[in-house]
């Protein structure tokens, strides 16, 4: 019976090393065991496995504390991969004890996240950008092949867009022990990425959610940040009261900069409806759209704005928490967002006994989580699902989030630059921030500007600027560039005849476009059609969650068909067409309704074709 | 409330809607001696001590009665017996009750403030409940209990036993019970019986017969000398299992009808290879909720092997009785002739609609997915609810200086009773069949995880590995039942039976455990101490 035993155990780490390819530890390291510790006690929250046997005979849980639980899934996991470096088979085993959970359950949602290597991908090291533009128009990133060849996951040594377009080449890089850290143009000396504002005459202007960056560059303390305007937004919220803060922003006609455009008043409206609490106000910085880096720029250098417009929220709809969700792969906009937080606590603006500008207010509290590394955590509520501890596959919709988000709670979510607009229109009022734009797409907003133009970076327009003045003010050359990608790898290829199209919400709508996140992406006439297709190919085939079968699956056949080249023939036109209206029709969230826009517009404009092939 | 079951392991596709109720805002109360995988999905865990269910039980009822979360108006509408059920109570308060539970007089207290204050309660039980000496008095307890919230005869509410096979309810339906005829007629019913007898064309016995507890007894004495078993593997299963050997081995003839060469069938003089009963046969069977559902013959089974109703029909040819076309539809025609509660389960019907729920007395009914619901017409259809007044009595096989520590079994996710059907298949997380023990006990007997220790109770010893385990308590210890080839546990346990049911105590065995080294090695089939 013993030899039994005995052979069992050893039998199934011999098991477990031959699936994983790697020597497996019977118990979780003394480091990874004190990480995953350290998670649950600095979120106060305690372990479903406390220290020590068992003797009481009652024990008393609840589901809001196993949800409590259960959503420091993610960050456990982050903290595993920091120490080790890999979230290893004995700390996922003891990270699933502390949390309560099933093995199972917690090893469906660390394969769920590129940035959680487990057994199988456990030697990265470095993560090159693959995405078109560090890859197709810099020539910087991986092959295309070198992906397909390590099959899915984004392929040994390759990462989806890391958010630094402008830079290209760049690099996220993890050493055991330490954090992610992104290098930035790793192939040559990088400058920080360039911020400009532009008032609808292509003449320089101050900004509006970049005025801080650009008058300091970037703002690292809260006195700073006073100094420089900040703070004004929330205090006069504070004294106009919800109801009239809700008012200005709808008269403002504020809309999300996120991709979706919704009026943001009426998000507002919906949660400030439910009366129960607790409600919830989640920040989606999980900014990942291929050519997309505008949020990044605010998380990292006007933090404190991206938290002020939060607490604006929080303030309108009468909830009690805020949790900001950052993508993994910005490093550097978590700690500053996590600083800032810190920074508005130590004032007493944040925290159970608050007071702003002698008004005391509800208790509020704010922290970050970091994701995962999954380009449907953007999705608002494969965020949720993200934050609860779960794989982050969108939700069907309705439900809305206003009604049932966060943890089945009213929940209301923006993206970071909608909250420093509403900052803006907070602190100067609706009828300031009404004189840019047009009057059917009011304000301001950033474009995300990389690929073939001189100076790549982010910059601010009044709405209803031409495509051609945000292309030429970044130093674009018209006669250079056949074509550009508007909206990112879920927007739309446009041709130069189309440039003067107005970038405003009822311009781009009349056109049959979207401005999405504000991604504008220039290529030149010497670009590898191909390579871009195939890229872009990839990328939703990685991405693609699974939860939808057309998505799942149609990714991956639209994925072959570039990858091995396009033929042109009309079989595999049609059958393209297929697969993509498939996917659009019977997909649930946004990434499998559009993962086939930007390559059908590509067909469309005849930039790909079997010519030749 | 899951009252003494692991649902988790031991009914994983019924937990599995428990899961949704909790994911859709119920709460789960898991009353149980062991902090069991179910118990980790609860809003609380009461870990009472092992065969205190009524002392608990009862505390509960007196706290439920003394803060007045009791439903009056359903109590007084529909039930009897109230009042002398409250001054039986008299002698169950919390505080009296708490040494003999484990836990204190406040924890029994909150655990009755959150029953009292379900708006719909189920409770479900398992052999937790039913597999001790006092196993009908537990359920009695726990009807008490439903009865006083009105947790009756309501949709979301009720009493839940849940069923170990597909058909367990289907069986005692169809009258394979030693005091039943089908339909749960008594069988010294005067008025019921003969229109049995009239249907059979022949006489039946009115005096029950034996359960199986008494069988085995027979068999001991002599008085038994031919068994038949059907689907059955006693070899394996019985308490006290070297007396339970010793009875089939006195037996003049057995006869074995199974789909397994099974520990029984290995000592049969006859072993009939029967066709499962799920893809091979038609039937039907009848689940907990009294849902009969069609079953069908979708693949051909082993050369040789023939359904039970073949078989039982072919002995009966060659014992002269020529029951011809007994098809199983005819029969079970024949059964809705009689029984009034299956009366409208036409083959047709049950076909059409997935399976009825009975009673279904006639053609036209949609069957009954609500039993009791007649306890809220105003007034009540039928004979009132009675409350019981029952006693809680510590388990049988007493602990004492010799035999401290009380054992308990139970079922594993990956494994199914005997082995008989899962023992051949591979399971990564199977476990094995170590005892539990808790560390501290583990410490003042000096053995370690995964030393070998001597287990021995009043009729065997067995050597098995302990396994630090805290999700037991201290003084109480548990191993499972499907590894009789490494450790045969149901030699330790008594066959002493419930006189009410005829079911064992399997779930309250008192134990010594000493390291191996220092005790003597077993002695075979020895019964150690009588």
């Amino acid at each position: 019976v013993e030899a039994t035993v005995r052979a069992d155990r050893s039998e199934r780490l011999a098991v477990g090393a031959a699936t994983f390819g790697v020597e497996l530890a019977e118990a979780a390291s003394a480091a990874e065991r004190s990480a995953v510790d350290a998670v649950l006690s600095n979120h106060g929250v305690t372990p479903a496995r406390r220290p020590g046997p068992r003797t009481d005979r009652v024990e008393i849980s609840s589901a809001s504390i196993r949800a409590e639980r259960r959503s420091l899934l993610l960050p456990g996991l982050h903290s595993l991969v920091d120490v080790a470096g890999w979230a290893s088979p004995a700390g996922l085993s003891y990270l699933a004890e502390q949390l309560g959970l099933r093995p199972a359950e917690v090893w469906g949602v660390a394969t769920f996240y590129d940035l959680v290597p487990t057994a199988a991908d456990k030697e990265y090291t470095e993560r090159r950008c693959g995405d078109v533009i560090c890859g197709s128009i810099s020539g910087t990133g991986p092959d295309v092949g070198d992906s397909a060849a390590a099959g899915g996951a984004g392929g040994a040594g390759s990462s989806s867009c890391l958010g630094q377009c402008d830079a290209g080449a760049a690099v996220l890089q993890k050493v055991p022990g330490t954090p992610y850290a992104v290098q930035r143009g790793a192939s040559g000396s990088a400058a920080p990425t360039r911020c400009g504002a532009f008032d609808a005459q292509s003449a320089p202007a101050v900004g509006r959610v970049l005025a801080r960056v650009l008058a300091l560059g970037s703002v690292t303390s809260f006195d700073d940040y006073l100094g420089a305007g900040g703070g004004a937004g929330l205090v006069a919220a504070v004294h106009r009261g919800a109801e009239a803060t809700i008012a200005e922003i709808e008269a403002a006609g504020l809309r999300g900069r996120g991709g979706a455009a919704f009026p943001t008043a009426a998000k507002l409206r919906g949660v400030r409806a439910h009366v129960s609490s607790p409600k919830y106000v989640v920040v989606n910085g999980d900014e990942s759209e291929p050519g997309t880096f505008k949020d990044r720029i605010l998380m990292e250098r006007d933090p404190y704005a991206v938290i002020e417009g939060a607490m604006i929220s929080a303030l309108a709809v009468g909830a009690e928490r805020v949790i900001v969700y950052v993508r993994g792969e910005y490093p550097d906009a978590i700690e500053a967002i996590r600083r800032s937080i810190a920074e508005f606590a130590a004032r007493g603006w944040i925290g159970p006994n608050r007071t702003v500008d002698g008004a005391a207010l509800e208790p509020l509290q704010i922290e970050v989580r970091a994701g995962g590394g999954a380009y449907i955590c953007g999705e608002e509520t494969a965020l949720l699902n993200s934050i609860e501890g779960h794989r982050g596959e969108p939700r069907a919709k309705p439900p809305f989030p206003s009604d049932h988000g966060l943890f089945g709670r009213p929940t209301l979510i923006n993206n970071v630059e909608t909250l420093c607009h509403q900052v803006e229109i907070s602190a100067e009022g609706a009828e300031v921030w009404r004189s840019h734009g047009t009057p059917q797409s009011p304000g301001t907003r950033l474009f995300s500007v990389s690929g073939k133009v001189e100076h790549p970076g982010v910059y601010e327009w009044p709405m209803g600027v031409s495509l051609e003045q945000v292309i030429r003010a970044a130093g674009g050359r018209v006669a250079e560039i056949s074509a550009v990608l508007l909206g990112g790898a879920a927007g739309t290829f446009l041709a130069p005849e189309r440039f003067g199209l107005p970038m405003s919400f009822e311009g781009t709508r009349e056109a049959g476009v979207s401005m999405g996140s504000g991604a504008v992406i220039a290529f030149g006439h010497s670009t590898d059609w191909a390579d871009v297709a195939a890229r872009i190919s990839r990328f939703f085939a990685h991405e693609s969650c699974g939860t939808c079968v057309p998505c799942r699956g149609g990714t991956h056949q639209i994925e072959k068909m570039f990858q091995r080249g396009w033929t042109g023939g009309r079989d595999q036109a049609e059958r393209f067409d297929h697969v993509a209206r498939a996917m659009t029709d019977a997909s649930i969230c946004g990434l499998g309704q559009s993962a086939s826009l930007a390559l059908g517009s590509m067909l469309e404009l005849g930039l790909i074709s079997g010519e030749g092939q | 409330v899951l009252w003494g079951s692991n649902a988790r392991a031991a009914h994983p596709i019924f937990f599995h809607h428990v899961l949704k109720g909790i994911t859709n805002g119920a709460r789960l109360i898991v009353i149980d001696p062991r902090r069991t995988e179910s118990a980790e999905f609860a809003d609380r865990w009461l870990g009472l001590s092992i065969g205190s269910d009524i002392a608990l039980v009862n505390a509960v009822c007196h706290e439920l009665v003394a803060t007045g979360r009791v439903d009056t108006e359903f109590i007084e509408h529909a039930t009897s017996g109230f009042e002398a059920f409250v001054a039986h109570l008299d002698a169950y308060s919390p505080e009296v009750m708490a040494p003999v539970v484990g836990v204190s007089a406040s924890a029994i207290r909150e655990l009755a403030a959150e029953i009292g204050s379900a708006r719909k309660l189920q409770l479900c039980w398992t052999l937790g409940i039913t597999e001790h000496h006092s196993g009908v008095d537990n359920v009695l307890s726990l009807i008490n209990l439903a009865l006083l919230g009105g947790h009756v005869g309501r949709l979301g509410a009720g009493l839940v036993p849940l069923r170990g096979q597909n058909n367990v309810q289907g069986g005692g339906d169809m009258g394979a019970l030693p005091n039943r005829l089908p339909a749960f007629t008594a069988i010294d019913d005067p008025v019921e019986r003969p229109r049995w007898e009239a249907l059979w064309e022949a006489p039946v016995s009115p005096v029950p017969g034996s359960h199986l507890s008494e069988m085995f007894e027979a068999m001991t004495e002599g008085s038994l000398d031919t068994l038949w078993v059907i689907g059955e593997n006693p070899a394996s299963s019985e308490a006290d299992a070297d007396q339970g050997r010793a009875a089939l081995a006195n037996l003049d003839t057995l006869v074995v009808s199974d789909i397994y060469l099974t520990a029984t069938a290995e000592i049969a003089d006859v072993v009939l290879p029967a066709l499962a009963g799920w893809a091979e046969t038609e039937g039907t069977v009848t689940s907990s909720e009294r849902r009969v559902q069609r079953v069908r013959a979708v693949v051909e089974g082993p050369a040789g092997a023939r359904s039970d109703l073949d078989i039982i029909c072919e002995v009966a040819q060659r014992m002269g009785h020529l029951w011809l076309n007994r098809t199983p539809e005819s029969l079970w025609d024949e059964l809705r002739s009689v029984s009034s509660m299956h009366g409208g389960m036409s083959y047709e019907r049950l076909e059409a609609n997935d399976g009825l729920q009975w009673p279904c007395p006639h053609l036209d009914h949609p069957g009954s997915p609500i039993l009791h619901d007649r306890l809220w017409d105003r007034p009540v259809t039928g004979p009132r609810a009675g409350f019981t007044m029952v006693d809680w009595r510590p388990p049988r096989d007493a602990l004492d200086d010799r035999f401290p520590i009380r054992l308990t079994t139970g079922r594993r996710l990956d494994s199914y009773n005997t082995g008989v059907q899962t023992a051949a298949m591979a399971s990564p997380i199977r476990g094995g069949s170590e005892l539990d023990v808790h560390p501290q006990d583990l410490k003042t007997l000096g053995l370690a995880d995964g030393d070998r220790a001597l287990v021995s109770s009043r009729r065997a010893s067995v050597e098995m590995v302990v396994r630090s385990s805290d999700s037991v308590s201290p003084g109480e210890v548990f191993t499972t039942f499907h590894f009789q080839d490494s450790v045969d546990v149901n030699r330790l346990i008594s066959a002493d039976w419930d006189p009410k049911s005829g079911t064992a105590e399997f779930k309250a065995t008192a134990v010594r455990i000493e390291p191996t080294s220092r005790a003597d090695a077993p002695s075979g089939g020895g019964h150690g101490e009588g």
